[in-house]
C-alpha cells in the first residue's frame, strides 16, 4: 500500500510541487468484515458464528440450503436441515441469520419453528434489532417479541439427559467401577460447613475415558482390573461429585466459593480445562441466553469427546474375522483385553463379505435403542448379561457375550456412531439401509435423520444413482424410487411417501406407462383395508396435490370438484400451465381406468 | 459426522428386500415353540435376538394379521387348558353347587351334588382363590415376556390399526377363557367364593382377606371390551355383591327392629356401617364403597329411623329426659348420612319442645287460675309467681336444649333454625308471656338482684333477653315494661341505676333506638326532676325558711311515661290548705323557669310521711298522698267523731276507687288500723263510718302503709282490653307509618310486595296481620296518600 503512495509525482511544468512529507503507514492487515466482527464480539463474549466458522464444507452448504429454505418458507427443508445440527444462528455472507431471513420473507411458521430450535433474537444485537425492524407482519413480530427462549427446545438435551440418568440408573445396571471416597478426621474445611461423608460413586469406566485423558490413562493402566478405586483423602468428595456431574453433562450449579476452588483444583489435576473455564462462567450474573449457550457448548463438547471415543475405541478396535474362522474359536475371537472399557461385543454379520465383525461396545449405550433396552432387562437369555459375570483370563483378557445384529458393516458403524453421539452423516448410498435397520432398532431420530439423507437434494452426483429410465431433467436418487416409497409404507415415515409423491408428480408423463407404477398403485388402494367405491387412493391423492404445486394452481375454486381439472369458463382463460395441468390429470384418469380403480 | 473424510462406501446395488417370502409356519413355530417355554419358566434359555427378529420378519412381510390371529388363538389354546387341568378339580372343593365329574372307570359323567362342611368349605374357597391368583400372575408375566419379543409388531401393526396391543390382548384373552370359561364358569364360582367369605365375615367369623383382595385386584384389572371404564368386577361381580348385601341387610334391619331398643340399634348400626367401610376399603374395590355404604344407610336408617326416634320406651324424648348424650350424638350422626336436611330428627325435636312448652304454659295458668294458699300464693303475688316460674322453666328448657344443640348436634345451623322456631311457637302461644317476661324483670330489677355481683346481674339480663328476642308482639311487652319501670322509678324501687340502664341498653341492641327512647327519657325526667328539686330547695331556704313541710316534686314529661298513669280521672284532689300553699309555690317556681309548659298534679304516684300522735307515742306513717289527704282530714275532727265514707269523698273529691283502695289500707287492714271502720267488714260501702284510732299501737316508731294498689298484680280483664286498645291503636299508626315511608321510597308498588314489605318493616315490634294491613291500605287510600292506578288493580302509587 505504502508502495503507491511514496511513487513519484510526477510534476508539470510551472507547478510547484508540494513539500514532500514522509508518512509512515501502519501496515494494517486486511481482514473480511466478517472476521473483524467475529473478533471484535468474540473479544466482547459475545458468540457469532459466521459462515467461515462452520467446521465443515457439508455444514456450509447445508447451511446455505437452511438460508434458501428460510427464504422460500420451506418448512420442511428447514426441518431437515436443523435435524442435521446446524447452528441456526449463524449469519451468512450478507449478514443474515436465517431468522432474519424468515422474518423479512413474512414466513411465520418458519420463525416459529427456528425460535423453537433455538434461534435467538436478542434485541441488544444488530442481529436481533434487524430481526424485529424487518418483520413483515405484526403477527412475526410479536412472536419475535414475545418468545420465551426457555421454551425453546434443545435438540441436544434428549442426549445429555441420556448420559446423565446412567448415573442413576439402576435397571440394567452398567456401572463397573466404584470411586470411593475416604472422611477424615479433621476436616479441612474452613467454616462452619458440615464434614464430608463418606460416599460411592459407582461410574463407568467408558465415560470417563472418553471425556477425560487423566482417567483414560488410568484406567486403562493402574485401574484397569480394579473394581474399586480409594481416592486420596485430599480430595474432598463434593468437588468429586462436581467434576463427575460435569462429566456426565450434567447441569452444575453454583458452589462456594471455596468448593469452586477446591473443584477447579481437581479439573487441573484431571486435565479438564474445559471444566476450569465453565466453573469461572459460573461465577459472573448470566442472563438465562447466555448461560444456555454456555451448556450447548459444554454439551457440544461432550458430543465431540463421544465422537472420538467411538471412532478410537469402538470402530477402530473392531476385530474381523471370517465367518468359519469364528464359529471355530468363538471365545478367542470374543476375548478383549482387561483393561478395555467395553462389557459387550456386537456381532455385525456381513452377508455380502461373508465376514463377522466384532465391535467392543457398552451396554450402558446400546440400550439407547429400545430394543436393545428391552433386551436387556428382559428375563431373556440376554437380560443375564451382567458385569459381574465376567472372569479375568489368565492372559489379561475377558470374554465378553456378544449380541448379533444383522446387516453391514458400514452401517453398522453408522449405528455405533448415533448410539454414541446423536448424530451422524448418512452417505445416501446406504441410507436405505440404515433406514430399515433403524426401523428394527426402534430408534426413531435415526430413522429420521436417515429418510432425510435419502431424499436431500444435495445429491454428490457420482454416488447418486440414476434410474435409467428417468428423463434427464429428473434429480439423481440413492436408490430406485420404487424401494423408496416401499420403505416409507414400511418404516412408516411420511417423509418418504410425500417425496416420492412429488418425484412422481414431477415425471408424471414417464412414470405413467411404467408397470411398476401400476403396481405400486394397486398396493397403495390395498392399503386401505376396507374400501368403498369412492374412497381414495392415498398415493394418489398425493400426486395430484404435488401436481397442482407444481403447476400453480393455488385455488381450489378453479378446480372442478369431480375431475378436479381446472375448468375453462367464459369468465377467464386458462392458462397454458393450467392446460398442462389438466393434461397430466387425464394420464392419472387414464391409468386408473386401466386398473379398474375409483379415486 | 464421521471424521473419516470422504471414504467412500462400496457402491452396489441396495439390498433386494423382497426376496423370497418367509414361511410362516416355519416362523411362527419357532415362536410358539418359544412361548410353550416361557409358560414353563424357562425363558432365560432363550435368545431374544433370534425372536425378535423372527417376529419382525413376518411383520415386514405382512404376515402381521396371521401373526396376530395365531398368538390369541394360541394363548386362548393354552388357558383352556390351564382351566380344565389346574383349576377345575379345585373348584369340585368349594361349594355345594353342582358339577360334573366322572365316576369310576366306565367314563361315566354324572352330576353330583357334594356337601361339605363349613370349615371345608371356606379352606377350598380361598384354596381355589389363590390357585387362580397364582395362574393370573404367570399369565401376566408371561404376556410380558411375548410382547417383549413381539414389540415389533405392537408399533407398526396394532397401532396402525388400533388393535388391542400383545399385553392386553393378553388380558382380554385371560378374561375371556379363563374367567368367562363356558364350560368351567369359573368366574361365578369366584364370586360365589367371594359371597361366601363375605356372609362369614358379617356373621362374626376372622377371614382370609388377602386372598380376596388378590382377586379383586385381577378382577379389576381386567376391562370389558366395548364399554368404557367398566372391568370385569364392575360389571359381573359387583352387582352379585350389592344385591345379596340389599338382601341381608333388609332381613338384618328387622332383626335389629325386634330385637334392640333404640340406643342399641343405633350402635349396631354404626357399627355396620364401619365393617362395611372397612370391608369395601380393604379387600373390595373403593369404588364399592359409596354403593355398598348407601345400601346399609338406606336400610338400617332410612326405612327406621322414624320409628327408632318415636319409640316411646327409649327414643328421642327418652334420651333427651335422660340426659343419654351418647345416643343423641350417634343418632344425630346417623340422620345427617341420609338426610342432609336432617327432617325426621328435626320435627321430633319441634314436636317435643312444643309438648314441654305447652306444659310449662300450662302450669303457668294453673298457678294463675287456681292460686294455691298452701303454697303462700295468694291472688296478688300469684302473678309474680306464675311470671318467675314461668321464666324459670322456659330458660331451662332453653339452656337443656342448648346443650343438646351443642354438645350432641355440633351446633349444627338447621336444628338450631328449628329449635328457634319451635320456642318461638311456644312461648308466643301464651298470650301472656311478654307480661311474664315483663314482670320477672321487673322483680328482679326490684329485689332480685340485690346483692349480686355485676356479672351475676347481667347473667340474668341475658336471659332475659334471650327470652325477649323469642316474643314475636314486642310492642307488647314495651307497653308493659313502660308501666312497670315508671312504677319502680316513681317509687324508688329501683336497686340499682346501673342495672337499670345496663337493661336498656340491651334492649336497645336488640331492636334498635325506637323502642328505648322513651324508657331513656322517663330516666332522664327523673334526673332531671332531682337536679330542680335541688334548685327548689335552696330557693325555699331564701324565700321561706320557716317552711316546715318539706316536699319532693317529680317533673315527668308525659309523652315519655306510661298513657295509663296520666289519666284524667286521677288527677281529682282537694288538698289541705298547707299542702296547697306548698304546691303552688312549686308551680310558680317551676313556671318561671320554664314558661310554657303546663304541670298537671298526679297525687296517685305520690307518698307522704306523716307524724301523728296517738294515745300510747307518736308514731312516723307512710302513707299515699291520697291517704295523707284523708287523714288530714281527721286532724280537725274532735275525739270520737266520725266522717262517712260519702263525707271524705265529698270532703277530697278523691276518685272512688281509688278512696276505696286507700280507705282499705287504712282501715281493713289488720296490722295498720288507722282509722276505725264501722262496721268492721272487708269492702267499703258508702254508709260506713270512719274514726281516728286513737289507741293504735305498734311496736315500730316508722311504719309504712302501702296501698294495695302498689303491689303489680296482673290486669283485671277490663285493664288488659285497655291496654289491648291501646296497643292496637299504637300498632295501627306505626302500620301507617310504615306503608307511608315504603310508598315514598318506591313511588309505586304492587299489593303482595307492599304487605310484604310491611310486615318486614314491622317485624322488630311485632307481627302484624294481613287484615290490618289490608284495612290500613284501605285507610290511606282514604285520606289520599296513596292511589291505586288505573290500569292494574294490585298497583298503587304514591300520591305526593
Amino acid at each position: 500500500m505504502d508502495e503507491e503512495f511514496t511513487e513519484g509525482v510526477t510534476l508539470e511544468d510551472g507547478f510547484v510541487p508540494f513539500p514532500q512529507i514522509e508518512v509512515i503507514v501502519e501496515d494494517l492487515p486486511l481482514e473480511s468484515k466478517h472476521k473483524l466482527i467475529s473478533r471484535l464480539w468474540r473479544e466482547e463474549g459475545a458468540r457469532v458464528n459466521t459462515v467461515d466458522d462452520l467446521p465443515s464444507q457439508q455444514d456450509k452448504t447445508r447451511f446455505h440450503e437452511l438460508c434458501e429454505a428460510c427464504r422460500a418458507g420451506d418448512l420442511e427443508q428447514v426441518d431437515n436441515m436443523v435435524s442435521f445440527g446446524v447452528d441456526v444462528n449463524a449469519i451468512d455472507e450478507f449478514d443474515y441469520t436465517p431468522l432474519i431471513l424468515a422474518s423479512l420473507c413474512g414466513h411465520e411458521e418458519v420463525v416459529k419453528y427456528l425460535l423453537e430450535h433455538g434461534a435467538v433474537c436478542d434485541r441488544d444485537t444488530f442481529q436481533g434489532e434487524r430481526c424485529l425492524y424487518g418483520a413483515l407482519t405484526d403477527n412475526i413480530r410479536s412472536l419475535l417479541l414475545k418468545f420465551d427462549i426457555s421454551k425453546a427446545v434443545d435438540a441436544i438435551q434428549p442426549f445429555a439427559a441420556h448420559i446423565a440418568s446412567l448415573l442413576t440408573k439402576i435397571e440394567p445396571s452398567s456401572s463397573d467401577v466404584i470411586f470411593s471416597s475416604t472422611t477424615k478426621p479433621t476436616s479441612t474445611i474452613s467454616t462452619g460447613a458440615a464434614p464430608a461423608e463418606p460416599r460411592q460413586f459407582h461410574l463407568h469406566r467408558f465415560i470417563l475415558a472418553a471425556r477425560s485423558t487423566y482417567f483414560r490413562e488410568n484406567l486403562a493402566g493402574r485401574w484397569c482390573s480394579k473394581k474399586l478405586v480409594k481416592l486420596s483423602s485430599s480430595m474432598d468428595p463434593r468437588a468429586f461429585d462436581i467434576v463427575v456431574k460435569y462429566l456426565y453433562s450434567i447441569d452444575i450449579a453454583i458452589g462456594s466459593m471455596e468448593l469452586n476452588e477446591r473443584t477447579s483444583q481437581v479439573a487441573r489435576k484431571l486435565d479438564l480445562p474445559d471444566l476450569i473455564s465453565t466453573l469461572e462462567n459460573l461465577k459472573a450474573e448470566e442472563s438465562f441466553r447466555r448461560k444456555r449457550e454456555h451448556r450447548q457448548d459444554d454439551m457440544r463438547r461432550a458430543q465431540a469427546d463421544f465422537e472420538r471415543f467411538v471412532q478410537e475405541d469402538v470402530i477402530s478396535r473392531r476385530t474381523e474375522v471370517s465367518k468359519d474362522e469364528f464359529l471355530a474359536d468363538k471365545e478367542r475371537f470374543c476375548a478383549v483385553p482387561v483393561g478395555s472399557t467395553a462389557d459387550i461385543l456386537l456381532s455385525v454379520e456381513d452377508e455380502d463379505e461373508d465376514m463377522i465383525v466384532l465391535y467392543p461396545t457398552h451396554r450402558a449405550m446400546l440400550i439407547r435403542s429400545e430394543y436393545y433396552m428391552t433386551m436387556f432387562t428382559s428375563s431373556f437369555a440376554e437380560g443375564a448379561y451382567s458385569v459381574s459375570n465376567f472372569e479375568d483370563q489368565d492372559d489379561g483378557t475377558k470374554v465378553l457375550p456378544t449380541v448379533a445384529l444383522s446387516a453391514s458393516k458400514a452401517v453398522a458403524e453408522i449405528i455405533l456412531t448415533y448410539i454414541y453421539t446423536d448424530r451422524v452423516d448418512i452417505p445416501g448410498a446406504i441410507a436405505l439401509d440404515v433406514l430399515y435397520c433403524a426401523d428394527l432398532l426402534l430408534i426413531d431420530k435415526l430413522k429420521s435423520l436417515a429418510s432425510i439423507a435419502l431424499t436431500s437434494s444435495t445429491v454428490e452426483d457420482d454416488d447418486a444413482i440414476s434410474d435409467p429410465t428417468v428423463g434427464k431433467h429428473a434429480t439423481p436418487l440413492y436408490a430406485n424410487i420404487y424401494d423408496i416409497l416401499r420403505a416409507g409404507w414400511a418404516t412408516r415415515m411420511d417423509r418418504l411417501e410425500r417425496f416420492a409423491a412429488k418425484y412422481f408428480a414431477d415425471n408424471l408423463a414417464h412414470f405413467v406407462v411404467q408397470d411398476d407404477f401400476a403396481d405400486i398403485v394397486l398396493e397403495s388402494a390395498q392399503r386401505i383395508r376396507s374400501r368403498d367405491e369412492t374412497d381414495t387412493i392415498e398415493l394418489i391423492d398425493d400426486i395430484r396435490f404435488y401436481l397442482a404445486q407444481k403447476y400453480g394452481i393455488l385455488f381450489e375454486d378453479d378446480m372442478d370438484s369431480v375431475t378436479g381439472k381446472v375448468q375453462e369458463g367464459p369468465w377467464r382463460k386458462i392458462t397454458n400451465y393450467e392446460r398442462q395441468y389438466n393434461a397430466e390429470l387425464d394420464l392419472i384418469d387414464g391409468l386408473l381406468e386401466r386398473l379398474d380403480l375409483e379415486a | 459426522m464421521m471424521s473419516s473424510g470422504k471414504s467412500r462406501v462400496k457402491m452396489r446395488p441396495p439390498r433386494n428386500r423382497d426376496a423370497g417370502d418367509v414361511n410362516f409356519d416355519d416362523s411362527w413355530a419357532v415362536l410358539s415353540t418359544a412361548m410353550q417355554e416361557m409358560y414353563r419358566k424357562n425363558a432365560s434359555r432363550l435368545s431374544y435376538e433370534e425372536l425378535y427378529r423372527t417376529a419382525y420378519t413376518l411383520v415386514l412381510k405382512k404376515h402381521a394379521e396371521r401373526l396376530y390371529n395365531s398368538y390369541k388363538t394360541f394363548v386362548a389354546q393354552h388357558l383352556r387348558e390351564i382351566v380344565s387341568t389346574e383349576l377345575a378339580p379345585l373348584a369340585s372343593n368349594t361349594t355345594n353347587s353342582l358339577l360334573t365329574s366322572t365316576v369310576g372307570g366306565g367314563g361315566v359323567t354324572s352330576t353330583i351334588a357334594v356337601p361339605l362342611a363349613a370349615a371345608d368349605k371356606r379352606e377350598g374357597g380361598i384354596r381355589f382363590l389363590k390357585a387362580v391368583k397364582a395362574q393370573w400372575d404367570d399369565h401376566c408375566l408371561c404376556m410380558r415376556m411375548i410382547s417383549d419379543i413381539l414389540m415389533y409388531m405392537d408399533r407398526v401393526y396394532c397401532k396402525e390399526l388400533q388393535l388391542p396391543l400383545i399385553y392386553d390382548a393378553g388380558l382380554a384373552l385371560f378374561r375371556d377363557h379363563v374367567i368367562r370359561n363356558n364350560e368351567f364358569q369359573v368366574g361365578e364360582h369366584i364370586y360365589a367364593i367371594i359371597l361366601d367369605q363375605i356372609q362369614l365375615e358379617r356373621d362374626g367369623d376372622i377371614v382370609d382377606t388377602s386372598a380376596i383382595k388378590a382377586t379383586v385386584l385381577m378382577l379389576e384389572s381386567l376391562t370389558e371390551d366395548k364399554i368404557d371404564g367398566e372391568t370385569v368386577y364392575s360389571r359381573s361381580f359387583e352387582p352379585k355383591f350389592l344385591r345379596s348385601s340389599v338382601d341381608f341387610y333388609t332381613t338384618e334391619t328387622d332383626k335389629l327392629s325386634r330385637e334392640c331398643d333404640s340406643s342399641q340399634y343405633l350402635i349396631k348400626t354404626e357399627k355396620r356401617l364401619q365393617e362395611e367401610f372397612e370391608r369395601a376399603m380393604s379387600y373390595l374395590s373403593v369404588t364399592s364403597e359409596p354403593k355398598i355404604t348407601k345400601i346399609v344407610e338406606e336400610n338400617l336408617i332410612t326405612k327406621n329411623i322414624v320409628s327408632v326416634i318415636k319409640s316411646d320406651a327409649s327414643g328421642l324424648t327418652f334420651m333427651i329426659s335422660n340426659d343419654r348424650f351418647d345416643d343423641l350424638k350417634r343418632l344425630y350422626r346417623l340422620c345427617k348420612r341420609v338426610d342432609p336436611e336432617k327432617t325426621d330428627l328435626r320435627s321430633a325435636l319441634v314436636a317435643r319442645i312444643i309438648q314441654q312448652g305447652g306444659e310449662i304454659n300450662q302450669d303457668a295458668i294453673e298457678v294463675l287460675k287456681h292460686p294455691d294458699k298452701s303454697k303462700g300464693v295468694t291472688v296478688q303475688n300469684a302473678a309474680t309467681i306464675a311470671a318467675f316460674k314461668w321464666v324459670e322453666e322456659v330458660l331451662g328448657l332453653k339452656e337443656k336444649y342448648d346443650r343438646i344443640l351443642n354438645d350432641t348436634m355440633d351446633g349444627d345451623n338447621q336444628i338450631q333454625t328449628s329449635l328457634a322456631n319451635a320456642f318461638s311457637s311456644f312461648i308466643n302461644q301464651i298470650n301472656r308471656c311478654s307480661e311474664f317476661l315483663s314482670l320477672f324483670i321487673d322483680d328482679n330489677l326490684k329485689k332480685g338482684l340485690k346483692g349480686k355481683t355485676e356479672d351475676e346481674a347481667e347473667a340474668v339480663l341475658d336471659h332475659a333477653i334471650t327470652l325477649f328476642r323469642y316474643i314475636t308482639d314486642k310492642d307488647m311487652f314495651e307497653t308493659y315494661y313502660k308501666t312497670h319501670l315508671a312504677k319502680r322509678l316513681l317509687g324508688g324501687r329501683s336497686i340499682s341505676d346501673d342495672v337499670e340502664r345496663m337493661m336498656i341498653t340491651k334492649l336497645k341492641m336488640e331492636v334498635g333506638f325506637s323502642f328505648t327512647t322513651k324508657l331513656e327519657g322517663m330516666f332522664k325526667d327523673m334526673k332531671v326532676s332531682n337536679d330542680i328539686m335541688q334548685e327548689y330547695r335552696a330557693h325555699v331556704q331564701n324565700t321561706d325558711p320557716e317552711r316546715t313541710i318539706d316536699m319532693a316534686v317529680s317533673v315527668l314529661t308525659s309523652t315519655n311515661w306510661p298513657v295509663s298513669l296520666s289519666t284524667i280521672e286521677s288527677h281529682t284532689c282537694v288538698y289541705p290548705p298547707e299542702i296547697e300553699r306548698i304546691k303552688r309555690s312549686f308551680e310558680k317556681f317551676y313556671v318561671d323557669r320554664h314558661s310554657g309548659r303546663v304541670l298537671t298534679w298526679n297525687p296517685n304516684m305520690g307518698n307522704a310521711d306523716i307524724r301523728v300522735a296517738f294515745r300510747k307515742r307518736k308514731h312516723e306513717l307512710n302513707v299515699s298522698t291520697y291517704a295523707m289527704v284523708i287523714l288530714m282530714l281527721f286532724n280537725d275532727l274532735a275525739d270520737g267523731e266520725s266522717l262517712t265514707f260519702e263525707e271524705i269523698k265529698a270532703a277530697t273529691s278523691i276518685p272512688d276507687n281509688e278512696l276505696i283502695r286507700n280507705l282499705q289500707s287504712l282501715a281493713v287492714v289488720p296490722k295498720t288500723r288507722i282509722l276505725i271502720k264501722q262496721p268492721m267488714s272487708k269492702d267499703i260501702n258508702a254508709v260506713d263510718r270512719f274514726s281516728f284510732n286513737l289507741g293504735f299501737e305498734s311496736q315500730y316508731i316508722r311504719i309504712k302503709i302501702p296501698t294495695v294498689a302498689y303491689i303489680n298484680k296482673t290486669e283485671t280483664e277490663t285493664e288488659r282490653k285497655g291496654t289491648m286498645d291501646k296497643v292496637d291503636e299504637l300498632r295501627r299508626y306505626q302500620t301507617d307509618a310504615a306503608i307511608v315511608r315504603i310508598m315514598k321510597a318506591r313511588k309505586s308498588l304492587e299489593h303482595n310486595i307492599l304487605v310484604a314489605e310491611v310486615t318486614g318493616q314491622l317485624s322488630s315490634h311485632f307481627r302484624p296481620d294481613a287484615a290490618l294491613i289490608k284495612k290500613r291500605i284501605d285507610a290511606m287510600l282514604e285520606r289520599e296518600y296513596i292511589e291505586r292506578s288505573a290500569e292494574n288493580r294490585q298497583l298503587y302509587h304514591y300520591l305526593a
